[in-house]
């Protein structure tokens, strides 16, 4: 099933799940089966990646080689036209891989995960690299062209523009500049910085690069810029403990609500985990956390149907089900969302104590209930640890100035909920106690 | 009198974000040190107001049972997105042995309700071969066709338990081979038109019996040693599916009317080998 448009665009949703590809039309309430008469399927464990090109899906999955027709709804086996399929002395095959200047790129060898490859162009069959005579559109393969390979290990490739493809590795960042035949040079972006394994990046449409590095940084490359810039300096403590090994880590450009999810997810298994969300238009990180632990995607794509329905990031889960982030949705697919957001702190220039009088909200007229706590202390640090001294209830609309009369010399609010809630605006009364209420003259 | 000391103060949600580089008491103003599961711009209005984030609803209402392995799209022009496919859901990998059995396991999950169909080929003709798997699943010959020592059958199991079952075929204590395959939308067996020459050249009956969206299959045995390589067919080869080429002695060939375009509705083959060769041919009827 397609949805009209003017271009006559058919879009089709591919999943692959225990090694076997199945496919969804915008709309579709159910998965269809690909037709697959290779006899062998994709890996069924571990995480696959594709790219599109020529309207066809292409897998690098280490060990199979195969592409999927959505035309036909089939699943075929890749095979080289001309030339010899990308592999190492073991066989292995690429396991990571893209799409670039209509070729497809394909690196990621276990024996031999420097070396990258470029099929020609418009021809993702098309493998010769010794064609007679010389094409600036033919297949190139690092290690056997002047360029090269770069050195380190490949982790991850970017086509960033038609003129620039990164490598990313694993402690090195390069980029290949024009196309490989046609006087492209490899240049090394950093000695320092590298890229997390896979797919751990992402652009936003302003053709900046998100991506996560080798030792867990956030960075963002735009054009122009010598070097990749570190964003993650307001979080780098909630991004310092992740293992970069045990976790798989994608990134996504979601238009809808305008900003890049991080997903960090185990790869052994279906467990706890945060994930980040960079807000473009506030300039903001949030985080996310699923209490499903199946919720926790490993694949993740932005879907672009017509309909407004069908234009949302969607996350592929340990469960097998494919899900939206929906604005109407109040839960997790049944399972209540735990929000949290701390306000302050609140302090007077006097560094004195202060009395909270009273706080009154206003929340969105459909909001759900929001609890509110009231934390104080001696100090920021101290009050943010401490037992909240009052806590109670918000709901939608204006509600009733609340009496609170806690005093401290730091206070913070703390708004939590399980369900879906929306703020218009606090009001609080503070009294300042001002040199009583400051900590006693120290006499020298 | 007003307390000079009191102050009214709007208290705004941290647009900000989560910031945890500065000092406790100088935590940046609109930031917080702590948000989880909110957004700046709450997702139902669009405005910059503060909330909670969206949450999960599911895209596609089923499940595939296990870890999304991998999530992409493909957008294409000048096709119809095809329909549900009927027919082939996945072909084994097939299985040979010397002494009488041989086994063959799906290495996906079949998913219950489906069928599957084993198509084999062995050196016994004094019995047919049984046919068990590892889920219990019940399997009915369908068609069988011998000559001399060299035998070719198929038997189909309907409805059947999922999982991912170890398929047994057993016969004697002759070579025999399987290659088995998991069908969708299955509705039984349509029909034979197996071969009626035999020996060093074997050719199928042409049969029109069958309609879109059925599944016919041909399965040709040979002596070992001599593998079937190609088969020729009616019909332009294109519309015809090879499968498992790499199981001794045996070779698979599937044609699914209305699909990529087959309209068509014949079957008939010819195989030409110096060995002994012998086939089976039918239809399965499908679900439209």
């Amino acid at each position: 099933m397609s949805q009209t448009s003017s271009s006559q665009r058919v879009v089709s949703l591919v999943a692959v799940a225990n090694g076997r590809v199945w496919t969804a039309a915008p709309g579709n309430a159910t998965w269809w089966p690909a037709v697959n008469n290779t006899g062998h399927t994709l890996n069924t464990t571990g995480v696959v990646y594709s790219a599109a090109n020529q309207q066809k899906l292409w897998f690098a999955d280490g060990t199979h080689w195969l592409t999927f027709d959505p035309s036909t709804n089939t699943v075929s086996n890749w095979t080289a036209a001309s030339g010899t399929l990308f592999a190492d002395s073991a066989g292995n095959t690429p396991r990571l891989i893209c799409t670039w200047r209509g070729r497809t790129v394909l690196s990621g060898l276990l024996l031999d995960g420097q070396n990258w490859f470029a099929t020609a162009v418009d021809d993702p069959t098309n493998f010769q690299l010794f064609p007679q005579p010389t094409l600036a559109t033919q297949a190139v393969e690092g290690n056997n062209s002047t360029l090269g390979t770069v050195g380190d290990v490949i982790t991850g490739l970017i086509p960033w523009s038609d003129d620039v493809l990164i490598f990313g590795g694993d402690h090195t960042l390069w980029q290949l500049q024009g196309d490989p035949f046609s006087g492209g040079q490899i240049q090394r972006l950093s000695d320092r910085i590298g890229m997390a394994w896979g797919q751990a990046y992402c652009k936003d449409p302003y053709q900046n690069l998100w991506f996560v590095s080798n030792q867990m940084g956030l960075y963002q490359y735009t054009p122009g810029q010598p070097q990749p810039v570190r964003v993650s300096g307001p979080i780098e403590q909630l991004l310092w403990n992740l293992d970069t090994g045990l976790n798989s880590f994608r990134l996504i450009w979601d238009d809808r609500y305008q900003g890049v999810h991080i997903f960090c997810t185990p790869t052994a298994a279906a467990a706890a985990t945060t994930h980040l969300f960079w807000e473009q238009r506030s300039n903001a990180f949030f985080q996310d956390s699923f209490a499903n632990a199946n919720h926790n995607p490993l694949a993740v794509c932005a879907f672009d149907g017509n309909l407004p329905a069908d234009r949302h990031a969607l996350l592929g889960s340990w469960d097998g089900y494919v899900r939206q982030l929906s604005p109407s949705a109040t839960s997790d697919d049944g399972t209540a969302i735990a929000s949290s957001v701390t306000l302050g702190p609140i302090l007077t220039s006097l560094l004195d104590d202060m009395m909270l009088k009273d706080i009154q909200a206003v929340l969105g007229e459909t909001s759900g209930t929001v609890t509110y706590a009231v934390y104080v202390g001696d100090t920021a640090e101290k009050a943010l640890s401490n037992p909240a001294v009052l806590t109670d209830t918000w709901g939608a609309g204006r509600n009733l100035n609340d009496q609170v009369r806690r005093a401290g010399h730091a206070i913070w609010i703390k708004i939590s909920s399980t369900s879906a809630w929306t703020l218009e605006q606090i009001r609080i009364r503070i009294n300042g106690r001002g040199k009583v209420g400051q900590r006693v003259w120290k006499q020298f | 009198m007003a307390d000079k000391r009191e102050q009214l103060l709007p208290l705004l949600f941290p647009f900000g974000g989560i910031d945890r580089s500065k000092a406790y008491s100088a935590q940046p103003q609109g930031t917080t040190p702590a948000a989880v599961n909110v957004r700046g711009y709450e997702p139902g209005s669009g405005r910059q107001r503060g909330g909670s984030r969206p949450g999960l609803s599911r895209y596609v209402s089923g499940s595939l049972g296990s870890l999304i392995q991998d999530l992409n799209i493909v957008v294409g022009t000048g096709y119809t997105a095809p329909g549900p496919p009927t027919g082939v859901v996945q072909v084994s990998q097939g299985g040979s042995g010397s002494a009488g059995s041989a086994t063959d396991t799906f290495q996906a999950t079949v998913t219950a309700g489906n069928a599957i169909l084993v198509l084999l080929g062995s050196n016994n003709t004094g019995s047919f071969p049984t046919v068990t798997d590892s889920l219990g699943n019940s399997y009915t010959r369908i068609n069988n066709n011998s000559f001399s020592s060299y035998q070719a059958a198929a038997y189909l199991a309907t409805s059947v338990t999922g999982g991912t079952p170890t398929i047994t075929a057993a016969v004697g204590t002759a070579f025999i081979s399987l290659v088995s395959l998991e069908l969708q939308g299955v509705l039984g067996h349509e029909g034979t038109s197996n071969p009626a020459g035999s020996g060093t050249t074997v050719a199928g009956v042409n049969w029109t019996a069958a309609a879109a969206p059925d599944l016919m299959y041909v399965a040709v045995w040979s002596s070992p040693g001599s593998n079937p390589t190609t088969v020729t067919r009616s019909g332009g080869s294109s519309n015809y599916q090879d499968v498992q080429t790499s199981v001794v002695n045996f070779k698979v060939a599937l044609r699914h009317l209305g699909s990529n375009g087959d309209y068509g509705s014949d079957l008939a083959w010819s195989l030409s080998k110096s060995d002994q060769l012998q086939g089976v041919q039918g239809g399965i009827e499908i679900s439209a």
